[in-house]
């Protein structure tokens, strides 16, 4: 009973918004950092374009709240784990979430990063809803969820054209840790990022 | 001209940034280009240029364009991300054996963490690419019949698979061979081997195997003890931050003298994987 308390409470924290306005500069001014970092990065014409985002991938693991999201997505299998499969599963999912959100959401050539608004969330968090757009296809709406750690800025949710960073990751998780169990949470983690970039010839 | 715009939630401001590429027509059509032309567009983060450019000789049936058109779905770069469009594009380039393909292909569907629970015809393409020697394939193979993940466990398959990726140099294959020597899986216990397996994942710099290679050298398992070589050793896998080696570490330490220490810490400043 106390554990489903605690989770709702968490779910709660996580999703309940309140569409209230709120001036929140110092939010903004840590996206409007992190996407001028991506820009520095990226845009550099030095190395392949997969070095250029591995200096990405350092940046957005110091700007995501890695741990509380990696542990948020794998929910009640987290305390089943021992303290080294948390830590490689934690490894591996910053790795991978870096990794698939540094290609959507990183500043490329050709397009516009533009700040829409903010948006209260929660009891502490903000909403700072964003549009990237691009040569020839729609804008992508990206909305980051943005909490105080310690003073410090952390995203701690994605939502991409609607869709929840966290909670995609949750239910494609536990659907691999109700098969596999947390070993085999790390083997498909692991198997993800084998794959292999596009091909220069 | 390669452009870069910023606004900000209280004004607009335009940060221009380098040149953007402005290429060819603004909406649809075929794009005139080679595959490298394509390429160096999708260097230069212009996806939606080499898309374009891709396109045509993708569906012309050129291999490598389908497999990084499948990039390009499967990343969500410059387009909205489509799995199963991805998958289709690495359909035809596997089609064609291209081993990167089969591989992608592969791990889109198994686990079904991809949106597509088909963990057998991910084996498929899985040996398939395995069998053309990648040695990413051939671990991932490997690993999948030594735990039984959707198929009956196999460690005689599972030793073969990752013993031809260990000796091709992955590192994370060595490190379970170490695992499978140490413990005689689909063979005899053979500590020697085992260590000489870790060793060889530590010095790419594979923090578990750092961990086991330290712990052998502290206990003279498979290799003459030496407290020395087992601090730096678990030095480096504890600043990797793995968890069992900062406990090993730290035990360690509090037995070895102050210059052990030291000098351990001294060679891990200067280490870089190799």
């Amino acid at each position: 009973m106390r554990l489903s308390v605690s989770r709702l409470v968490i779910c709660l924290l996580f999703f309940w918004l309140a569409p209230i306005k709120v001036a929140a500069a110092d939010e903004v001014r840590f996206i409007q950092a992190l996407a001028d970092q991506a820009i520095s990065v990226l845009s550099d014409s030095q190395g392949t374009l997969e070095e250029r985002e591995r200096d990405f991938h350092g940046l957005l693991n110091d700007s995501f709240a890695m741990s509380l999201i990696g542990r948020f997505v794998v929910g009640r299998y987290w305390k089943t784990m021992t303290p080294d499969q948390q830590a490689e599963y934690q490894a591996l999912f910053a790795a991978w979430v870096s990794k698939s959100y540094s290609a959507r959401l990183g500043g490329y050539s050709g397009q516009e990063f533009r700040i829409d608004r903010t948006q209260k969330a929660g009891q502490d968090d903000v909403f700072v809803r964003t549009r990237i757009v691009q040569k020839d296809s729609a804008p992508l709406r990206a909305d980051w969820r943005v909490r105080t750690f310690d003073g410090k800025h952390k995203v701690i949710d994605v939502v991409v054209e609607g869709v929840s960073m966290l909670t995609t990751q949750r239910s494609e998780f536990s659907a691999v840790l109700r098969k596999h169990g947390p070993d085999g949470l790390i083997d498909a983690l692991q198997t993800r990022l084998t794959k292999f970039p596009a091909k220069a010839g | 001209m390669r452009r870069w715009m910023w606004r900000g939630a209280t004004g607009t401001v335009v940060v221009f940034l380098g040149l953007l590429f402005a290429l060819g027509p603004e909406n649809g059509g075929a794009w005139a280009g080679s595959f490298e032309d394509g390429y160096d567009a999708y260097q230069r983060g212009d996806f939606a240029t080499a898309r374009k450019m891709w396109t045509p000789l993708a569906e012309a049936g050129e291999a490598r364009a389908q497999y990084n058109l499948g990039i390009i779905y499967d990343e969500g770069r410059g387009v909205a991300a489509s799995k199963e469009k991805a998958r289709g594009w690495w359909r035809k380039a596997a089609a064609q054996d291209l081993p990167e393909a089969l591989h992608n292909l592969a791990t889109s569907y198994l686990f079904g963490v991809d949106g597509a629970d088909d963990h057998a015809e991910g084996l498929a393409f899985l040996a398939a690419a395995a069998k053309l020697g990648l040695r990413r394939s051939q671990y991932v193979l490997g690993k999948i019949y030594l735990h039984g993940r959707g198929v009956e466990a196999n460690e005689a398959a599972a030793r073969d698979w990752i013993e031809k990726a260990a000796t091709q140099g992955l590192d994370r294959a060595q490190y379970n061979m170490g695992k499978i020597a140490r413990d005689g899986v689909a063979g005899a216990i053979d500590k020697k081997a085992a260590a000489s397996w870790f060793l060889s994942a530590a010095k790419q710099g594979y923090a578990k195997a750092q961990n086991h290679i330290g712990m052998r050298y502290a206990r003279g398992e498979g290799v003459e003890r030496d407290n020395s070589e087992a601090m730096f050793w678990l030095t480096l896998a504890a600043r990797q931050g793995h968890w069992t080696a900062k406990i090993n570490h730290k035990t360690l330490a509090a037995k070895v003298g102050r210059g052990v220490f030291a000098d351990a810490e001294r060679r891990a400043d200067e280490w870089k994987p190799h």
